[in-house]
């Protein structure tokens, strides 16, 4: 059930409508919102249900065997199994073919046949996001930061919280499992910040991405055919497709969770506008790039054993956190190039002394240089994310120049159209450095604002619409 | 702005229940607005010309100054086949194009004539041209109710009170679906021509160019230039209908063409039933001349017993550069068409009624 669909139009006023009925009564609230939550999940297939309650069930007894030990060994071998037994659910689902087909490959390379015995495995939607969310609980109760839930109810709705379960943000058990266990208060503050994220959520995943997705389509399966400002174009709309997709859904989610009372932490930050490597993935995902922070990077080391350990912990966090998006050789190259470019600004920057001019017309331009590299950076990463194989990723690079052919002035006029107001906007609020300055607008303004979004998303909106993109992970 | 590195955060948005309240309110508001601008500018900028050709003929009937004598109904066959100017000199009459298209059916042929005896008076004359799957394709609901989506789209675009398709004859029984269909259509068209919608965001060059191409002349003729390509594939889609199908008037067809016979005989004035224009590589076809021979004897047995009600039975062939379906002519060939046409009533015409009639 994706929330661009009719039945999860009505699935949520459903629920909604009875988790207000509901208001004085937590435990039966947080019951509902379970049974909701399961079947959220188990609409797309019920069989994906079984994966998630043993994953519920694990993280649960993990967490409450580890507080309950007082020995540090004990508690190591339950997060320890805790562990395996979620990566091995997650492992089997998602990465068991593309490894046996790896294997088989390296095998005929030293002269040895094998045929690789693939199970066409289905990937579970979501897998990746509550797998992590549940990781991170075992190990932030053995760490200390949070207490294990009272109850199964609690520990399994904070894992399945349908508005965030497929998509994420992938949450922290210290944020909304006291969210959860305590009663919650609807504010109208919440409502209003709420609409404003359900509005702008559908509004980027349903006109901007869905409508930029066949321009990105076309380019990307017809690659060889085009050249030139043709490539570009298709470049910077999968590169808007993909924020879209993913914020939008990450906005939608937040938007619901707050009309419930929920705060879900915010995903991204303008990441476009970043301008290091560092500061993209303070932007980007950030569920995802906190995850890997706190749970690999620093229990890797960090940046604490000199220059050449930092280094190789970034690439190993960000080859993981490629490998974290599907088990395809793109995404691992993915990661391998942003580690790169993590590692190549942090030894420039240790070498070279910056000196940004201070203020003026000067550092204006300076900055938005700045912008431009990382974004021009970022742009070829998402080729190197989208592209099928290596010739193509040269192919499409190669080819980009300011060849103009039939088609091109339309495919043009689709990315201004749809790309050009999304910049317009998100430079306001870079400038205004608020991401929920349209809902401080006069009612007046922000009303008529709802009113045209809406009218967008009714008119414009694909109908037989895309899956969102991050379900695949 | 881009100076400094600025932290993006979500700073709180305070709001009262009063301030919700009226950003909803105005959101609705503003919603319906939108909806109803672009419900008129569609009227004219639709690219839709299904949609554009039912509404325009529609308001073509609604809105006459001096009612036509004579009117030509049937689908697009007809709509780009007679020429009303070559018609009237014929036969010194006046009269208006409201053919619409197939997906209309017959229905739309009673509707209209229905609208016109009763806003403006009987007619001198009516001419029923369909090409011949629209005379088959039944309504798919049987027993008084249709299912069919596109009868129902084009069914909205008729500017006529809701309900009117209950009220008139054949009276119909429309599912809950079809009844969605057509509010949407109405009441929504935001959500119904969301395909325009996104023809003009996406490529709104094409979209205006699209409209500029369509002509329609006063009379309700649209003129369409020849594409041969286009006709000799479409002949094939034709042939292959035909060596499938055996020829039989749908029900709801039938049932409109009893409504118009009755119209015909209580205001005493002349039906005739014509075959659309055909290209000549497929009327040569041994299939497509078995099919139109029942097609002869079923239409005949109909409309036979009812002195107002004349069923020309010929086809006009016309060669593949003339055509731009197979069953669509030319601007050209539509002058020879008609005046074939024209021919043809002239001869089943009484002598008195010869040369009677008003011109414009």
């Amino acid at each position: 059930m994706e929330f661009n669909s009719l039945a999860f139009l009505a699935f949520f006023a459903v629920v909604y409508g009875v988790y207000l009925g509901l208001a004085r009564h937590l435990r039966l609230q947080n019951a509902w919102l379970l049974v909701a939550s399961l079947f959220f999940y188990g609409y797309w297939d019920y069989r994906f249900l079984v994966l998630i309650l043993f994953t519920i069930g694990v993280s649960h007894f993990a967490a409450r065997a580890v507080h309950a030990s007082a020995a540090e060994r004990t508690r190591r071998r339950w997060v320890a199994g805790a562990v395996v037994a979620n990566l091995a659910v997650l492992g089997f689902f998602k990465y068991y073919d593309f490894f046996s087909e790896s294997a088989a490959a390296l095998l005929e390379a030293f002269g040895m046949r094998a045929d690789p015995f693939t199970l066409q495995v289905v990937l579970p939607v979501g897998i990746s996001f509550y797998t992590f969310q549940a990781l991170s609980y075992v190990v932030d109760v053995k760490r200390g930061r949070v207490a294990p839930a009272r109850s199964v109810t609690e520990a399994a709705l904070f894992i399945s919280f349908f508005p965030q379960l497929v998509a994420g943000p992938i949450e922290r058990a210290q944020s909304l499992l006291p969210q959860i266990t305590s009663p919650r208060k609807l504010g109208w503050n919440a409502v209003n910040e709420g609409l404003y994220l359900i509005f702008a959520g559908y509004f980027k995943k349903v006109v901007i991405a869905d409508n930029l997705a066949l321009t990105a389509n076309h380019v990307f399966s017809e690659y060889q055919k085009l050249e030139g400002v043709d490539l570009l174009v298709g470049i910077l709309a999968f590169t808007l497709q993909i924020y879209c997709d993913f914020s939008g859904y990450s906005d939608i989610a937040r938007g619901l969770a707050k009309l419930m009372g929920f705060e879900l932490m915010v995903n991204f930050r303008l990441p476009y506008f970043a301008r290091t490597p560092s500061e993209f993935w303070q932007r980007w995902h950030i569920s995802l790039s906190t995850w890997l922070r706190d749970y690999l990077y620093v229990p890797l080391g960090g940046n604490r054993g000199g220059a050449g350990k930092t280094y190789r912990n970034l690439l190993l966090t960000m080859l993981l956190g490629g490998l974290w998006h599907g088990a395809a050789y793109n995404f691992l190259l993915w990661g391998a190039y942003h580690g790169a470019i993590l590692v190549a600004y942090r030894a420039v920057g240790q070498r070279v002394a910056w000196r940004p001019p201070p203020s003026g017309l000067l550092a204006s331009a300076f900055g938005a240089g700045q912008i431009a590299v990382m974004f021009t950076l970022t742009i070829i990463g998402w080729v190197i994310f989208r592209a099928g194989s290596l010739e193509q990723i040269g192919a499409m690079l190669a080819g980009l120049d300011f060849g103009w052919a039939k088609g091109t002035g339309k495919r043009v006029n689709q990315l201004l159209m749809f790309g050009l107001p999304l910049f317009l906007v998100q430079a306001w609020q870079y400038e205004r450095g608020d991401l929920l300055a349209a809902p401080k607008l006069p009612p007046w303004v922000v009303g008529p604002l709802y009113g045209c979004m809406l009218a967008g998303i009714v008119a414009l909106a694909t109908r037989k619409s895309f899956e969102f993109i991050y379900f695949q992970f | 702005m881009f100076a400094r590195a600025r932290p993006t955060e979500e700073l709180p948005a305070p709001a009262r229940p009063a301030r919700v309240a009226l950003i909803v309110a105005l959101t609705l508001l503003s919603f319906a607005v939108v909806n109803f601008a672009i419900g008129r500018a569609l009227r004219h900028y639709t690219t839709n010309l299904g949609y554009y050709l039912i509404a325009y003929k529609w308001r073509l009937l609604l809105e006459q100054d001096e009612p036509a004598s004579w009117l030509i109904l049937g689908d697009s066959t007809c709509n780009q086949g007679v020429d009303p100017d070559v018609f009237d000199r014929s036969l010194r009459v006046s009269s208006l194009n409201l053919c619409t298209n197939a997906s209309m059916q017959v229905l739309n042929d009673a509707w209209m004539l229905q609208e016109h005896v009763d806003r403006f008076g009987p007619p001198e004359g009516v001419v029923v041209i369909h090409t011949h799957d629209a005379w088959a394709t039944n309504l798919g609901g049987g027993g008084g109710s249709i299912r069919r989506g596109p009868l129902a789209a084009g069914m909205a675009q008729i500017p006529l009170p809701w309900g009117f398709w209950e009220r008139t004859a054949p009276g119909l029984d429309l599912s809950a679906e079809d009844e969605r269909l057509v509010f949407l259509g109405r009441y929504a068209p935001v959500y119904a021509q969301n395909r325009t919608l996104r023809t003009w965001a996406r490529n709104p060059t094409g979209a205006a160019a699209r409209v500029r191409r369509r002509r329609f002349e006063a009379n309700g003729f649209m003129p369409r230039e020849a594409s041969p390509g286009r006709a000799r594939g479409d002949a094939g889609n034709h042939l292959k209908y035909v060596k499938r199908h055996r020829f039989r008037v749908a029900p709801w067809s039938r049932k409109a063409l009893t409504a118009m016979e009755d119209l015909a005989k209580r205001h005493r004035f002349p039906l005739y039933i014509a075959h659309s224009p055909i290209v000549s590589t497929l009327e040569k076809q041994p299939a497509f001349r078995r099919y139109a021979h029942g097609m002869s004897e079923e239409l005949e047995r109909l409309t036979r017993g009812n002195e107002y009600v004349h069923y020309l039975d010929y086809w006009v062939t016309f060669p593949t550069k003339d055509m731009d379906q197979a069953d669509h002519v030319s601007w050209k060939a539509a002058v020879k068409f008609t005046q074939e046409l024209a021919r043809s009533i002239q001869r089943t015409r009484p002598s008195e009624a010869k040369g009677r009639g008003r011109s414009k």
